[in-house]
């Protein structure tokens, strides 16, 4: 709901249509709030609505039932086109284009929204990519370090699902990627970060603790791109990142 | 010749990624994780309330914070 705020980026109509279905639902008295569902007429009048933490599956299906019994809704076929909703961004001709999912993992179950992992796309230019290979002359079996800000544009997407996703106000403490040349066209990358990402969008001691390791093949430019954690925690639960090219 | 062979045996095991492969492999998203695709979504009330009214069907209308799609939210 940021972009419906005074200062948020939707249209002033668009900010106006939420905001008379909000009053409306809170002049039937119905629930409402900032994570909420809503059922409308098709005049956009508010006749049922569901606080989150009650909008499980049985929940959802009784009341569009009973939305569908009051308001003789005929069945048919979706009107709106059905499609993955994390669809990869647009990039340009030669960008290095990451795609991150961070995830629970077995292990220690708290600290943050386990259900679905948090996705993120992350776009290099070439030149920026190219920062994650060896400079010219390394010899097989040497090593060097990716440039900090490479490496952060990267791991600062490190954390778990939680209700702040704004980068900005994350908090780096130690951060470092060191890369190896394995063998020709090969470097395997490994990265340590500590990171305090607040849950909420106020500051918090909440912090990402993670080691990675990264495997990256290369000619002229990176073909392949995978990073996986080794090990995670975040506000004393365990979670996972993983990280492949997708274009 | 110690120096030398735990070198070579560093190497080959900084070349065994397979698990790395594996993990990016193991947590991608699965189709339990992707039923919010199996919806068609508008990102827009308006034009949500525009094709109730002309469809004379119900909108379902789910207010979130951050970005739904991806799951950062």
């Amino acid at each position: 709901m940021e972009d419906y705020g005074s200062k948020g980026t939707v249209p002033d109509d668009e900010k106006k249509a939420y905001q008379k279905i909000y009053h409306a639902a809170l002049a039937k008295k119905l629930s409402t709030g900032t994570v909420h569902v809503y059922v409308l007429t098709p005049d956009g009048d508010p006749i049922d609505s569901i606080h989150v933490a009650h909008a499980g599956t049985a929940k959802v299906t009784a009341t569009l039932k009973a939305a569908i019994e009051t308001l003789g809704t005929k069945e048919g076929k979706p009107l709106v086109e059905i499609k993955p909703q994390a669809a990869t961004p647009r990039a340009g001709d030669g960008d290095l284009v990451l795609y991150l999912i961070a995830r629970a993992v077995p292990g220690k179950t708290a600290g943050f929204w386990q259900e679905l992992p948090g996705e993120d796309f992350i776009i290099y230019s070439r030149e920026e990519g190219k920062r994650f290979l060896p400079p010219a002359g390394t010899a097989i079996g040497g090593g060097y370090e990716v440039d900090r800000e490479v490496a952060l544009k990267l791991l600062t997407y490190f954390y778990p699902s939680t209700e702040n996703n704004d980068v900005s106000k994350n908090v780096v403490e130690q951060v470092s990627m060191k890369g190896t040349l394995i063998a020709e066209g090969r470097v395997r990358l490994d990265a340590t970060l500590r990171m305090k990402h607040p849950f909420y969008h106020k500051m918090d001691e909440a912090r990402v603790d993670a080691v990675a390791v990264g495997v990256v093949e290369f000619d002229s430019a990176i073909r392949k791109f995978r990073m996986a954690t080794e090990k995670a925690t975040y506000n004393g639960g365990t979670f996972g990142v993983a990280v492949k090219e997708v274009r | 010749m110690r120096i030398l062979i735990a070198g070579m045996l560093w190497l080959l095991a900084a070349d065994d990624l397979s698990w790395v492969e594996k993990r990016v492999d193991d947590w991608q998203p699965r189709p339990s994780e992707r039923k919010f695709d199996q919806i068609g979504w508008l990102r827009d009330i308006r034009a949500a309330l525009a094709l109730g009214k002309q469809s004379n069907r119900p909108v379902f209308l789910f207010t979130h914070d951050g970005r739904m799609a991806i799951g950062r939210c």
